[in-house]
């Protein structure tokens, strides 16, 4: 694409993937830079032993040499007051056993309470109390991995706790005091937008952009007034629209931007729908074509 | 604000077995009530939803055919602990319905559960006795066409076992 100085900026570009869907590997590893897999949804349970999925790890080896992994989690619940999950941590572990990750992210929120499931992912009271844990967190996780870490704002069906902080201004103090990088979801902000009446334009010149390392896109579906992140359907114009204003203005230091894709709106897709907007997504991401 | 009682009355209002009163934060008595809330619990269903029809493929269908799959997520997950793991949740789902009064849906629960076990390595053999024709019953299901749910007057016997070409097998008892 290129930059509104004239300067053509490059970024990666990812798919994300969660296994049992080979034909479909077979079409997207050569138009992508990066999978995007999720260790939780490749997990298998049994009794105490959580461990991933063997026949989804020997999917993943046959495209290992033509495509580097990214791992983005949902299940650390970084933001959970008595602690982060451990067996998630240990499913990370188990996947770099296997593999090289380039980078490793999860999502700004809590799923679980006191090792409940709530079912879903909550956003924290951005109060300085959370920056502080939120921050330790994220220290000990850059030490244990020595990969970078990305943290993702995530999106919020309740409203915003009035706490000490904006959402970028929480985001840049734990990108600065931890030296983590950020994962921006351009369909969330959206989704906050409608929802909450969240202002994208503030947002966006408060948030220091060079932090900035993946965009995340996707499209979900309008249900009761409320417009719902769950990734099942091609893009909207307007959610690629914002990752290239972000992608430029964060002047070269996006990585990658990562199309995601519920498993199971694939069939309701179709492969070719998908591989099409993967295709759309390389002109105008990584060729300048659009 | 503490963090700790701030997420622990969320998630029970979530679950709804907490509401807030005049002594909480003015945040959590906006929130109890609200269309937000309603939409949250909602949402927390339909990933279950998502899930569950990948993994309970011949349950899921046979309760969307009967236009009761959404219903019966619904009330799994408001009265059951919800594992963040999919095989976990699929197990409890379907051992659930598996003890169902409705013999058919057991019938075919029990059957999915056993055979998503032994696909996945154990080497029981599960021996289950239907009072439905199986080959009617999962015919229908697998190819989305209506079948007589009567319980016959015979009764069969299904196998599921890694030992089994194609990992089950059905026969008839004899009266």
């Amino acid at each position: 694409m290129v930059h509104q100085q004239g300067i053509k900026i490059q970024t990666g570009l990812a798919v994300t993937y969660e296994g049992r869907d080979p034909q479909l590997l077979e079409r997207l590893v050569p138009l992508v830079d990066y999978l995007e897999v999720t260790p939780d949804s490749m997990a298998i349970s049994e009794g105490e032993r959580v461990f991933l999925d063997p026949a989804i790890l020997a999917e993943l080896r046959n495209v290992a040499g033509q495509v580097q992994f990214i791992i983005h989690g949902v299940g650390l619940s970084i933001a959970s007051h008595d602690g982060y999950s451990e067996p998630y941590l240990r499913l990370v572990e188990e996947f770099l056993e296997h593999f090289n990750a380039a980078w490793h992210s999860e999502h700004l929120g809590y799923t679980m309470v006191d090792g409940e499931n709530l079912g879903t992912m909550l956003a924290l009271p951005k109060t300085r109390q959370a920056l502080d844990m939120i921050c330790e967190r994220v220290e000990m996780i850059q030490t244990r991995y020595r990969l970078p870490f990305l943290l993702e704002n995530i999106v919020h069906i309740l409203p915003d706790y009035p706490g000490d902080y904006s959402e970028a201004g929480f985001l840049n103090a734990i990108s600065e005091r931890t030296g983590c990088s950020l994962l921006l979801d351009v369909y969330n902000l959206e989704c906050d937008a409608f929802n909450q009446g969240f202002d994208i334009p503030t947002f966006l010149d408060e948030l220091e952009l060079k932090k900035v390392r993946e965009i995340h896109m996707a499209c979900g579906v309008e249900h009761h007034g409320f417009m719902l992140d769950v990734h099942s359907r091609l893009l909207r114009p307007s959610t690629v629209d914002l990752a290239r204003e972000v992608v430029e203005r964060a002047n070269g230091g996006v990585w990658t931007v990562t199309y995601e894709l519920l498993p199971e709106a694939i069939p309701v897709l179709g492969h070719d729908a998908v591989v099409g907007e993967v295709g759309r997504l390389d002109a105008i991401f990584r060729n300048g074509s659009e | 604000m503490d963090l700790a009682e701030h997420q622990r009355k969320l998630l029970s209002m979530i679950k709804g077995t907490y509401h807030a009163s005049e002594r909480d934060d003015p945040y959590l008595q906006a929130v109890d009530g609200s269309d937000q809330l309603e939409m949250v619990r909602e949402i927390a269903t339909w990933w279950r939803i998502f899930d569950l029809e990948r993994y309970c493929i011949l349950t899921a269908r046979l309760l969307k055919q009967r236009g009761e799959y959404e219903a019966s997520v619904d009330r799994f997950v408001k009265t059951h602990t919800i594992s963040p793991f999919i095989n976990e949740l699929s197990e409890a789902f379907l051992k659930d319905l598996g003890g169902s009064d409705d013999r058919l849906l057991g019938e075919v629960a029990l059957f999915e559960l056993a055979l998503t076990r032994v696909k996945r390595g154990d080497p029981s053999t599960y021996t289950l006795d239907w009072e439905h024709d199986p080959v009617a019953v999962l015919t229908g299901i697998v190819k989305g066409i209506a079948f007589e749910e009567d319980e016959t007057l015979e009764t069969y016997r299904v196998t599921v076992s890694a030992s089994l070409p194609g990992m089950f097998s059905i026969s008839q008892i004899d009266a």
